[in-house]
């Protein structure tokens, strides 16, 4: 009992320690409870229903006991997993043929410029809308505006998880912020 | 002004059957990496030890 109190006070790097040292399950298990509900709402918002969210959080949590000892510290744990389930949503997404096939018709219109879009008029937006626009755009740059605007990453962060420079960060920010707009007016 | 990405975000209980699938499946994971490390690493490392331990008994 004593045992079980200190664990659920392990650190969530300490916690990792020990999983990765002895594969044990009961440890695992409290790890899933720190952050199920977190990896399960961030899967709804790719998967199409609760039950594709349901299978795609159970392999993003079987792939991750096995990747676990791949964190090594750099970034704080939460910032890891995001990385590591928009990752995994990201490929789903793209594996997914009639979204595919979707996307490869945005790619046609890749290189047209977009009418600059600040912050400001990003937060304008209407959420049931933005939600709508954000399926239409690319997966990655779906991904790179929720992990700015919904988790609060900072660039530094994202240059972390995208392991890129800052000023690519600041790039496809842009260009994810201005396609996303793009696709919210057309959207009428 | 209000964030319309935290607006967007689900706020959803994780249904209970996915804890239990997600642990039974980590269990069977860490009885199959417990199993290739007995036949793959101590298995061969024991029968290695004896053998030497076999030779050097016979050298004497």
């Amino acid at each position: 009992m004593k045992a079980d109190i200190n664990i659920q006070h392990l650190s969530d790097e300490e916690l990792i320690h020990r999983i990765v040292k002895s594969n044990d399950t009961h440890l695992f298990a409290v790890l899933y409870d720190r952050y199920s509900r977190v990896v399960y709402n961030k899967c709804l918002g790719f998967a199409n229903s609760p039950d594709e969210a349901q299978d795609l959080a159970h392999d993003i949590f079987i792939k991750l006991f096995v990747k676990l000892r791949t964190f090594k510290g750099n970034s704080k744990f939460s910032t890891w997993l995001y990385s590591f389930v928009y990752n995994f949503c990201v490929n789903y997404v793209n594996r997914d043929k009639h979204r595919k096939n979707r996307s490869i018709e945005n790619g046609d219109i890749n290189d047209e410029s977009y009418e600059e879009v600040d912050e400001d008029t990003l937060f304008k937006l209407k959420s049931d809308k933005l939600a709508k626009a954000l399926e239409l755009i690319d997966p990655n740059e779906k991904m790179i505006l929720l992990l700015k605007y919904q988790d609060d990453l900072s660039i530094v962060d994202i240059q972390a998880v995208l392991g890129v420079g800052a000023s690519a960060v600041k790039m496809r920010l842009k260009r994810a912020r201005e396609k996303v707009v793009h696709f919210y007016n057309t959207l009428g | 002004m209000e964030n319309p990405f935290k607006k967007i975000l689900h706020n959803e209980e994780v249904p209970e059957i996915l804890r239990e699938k997600v642990i039974n499946d980590i269990a069977l994971i860490k009885l199959s990496l417990d199993v290739a490390d007995l036949f793959v690493v101590k298995c061969p490392s024991t029968i290695g030890e004896f053998i030497i331990d076999k030779k050097d008994k016979n050298k004497k």
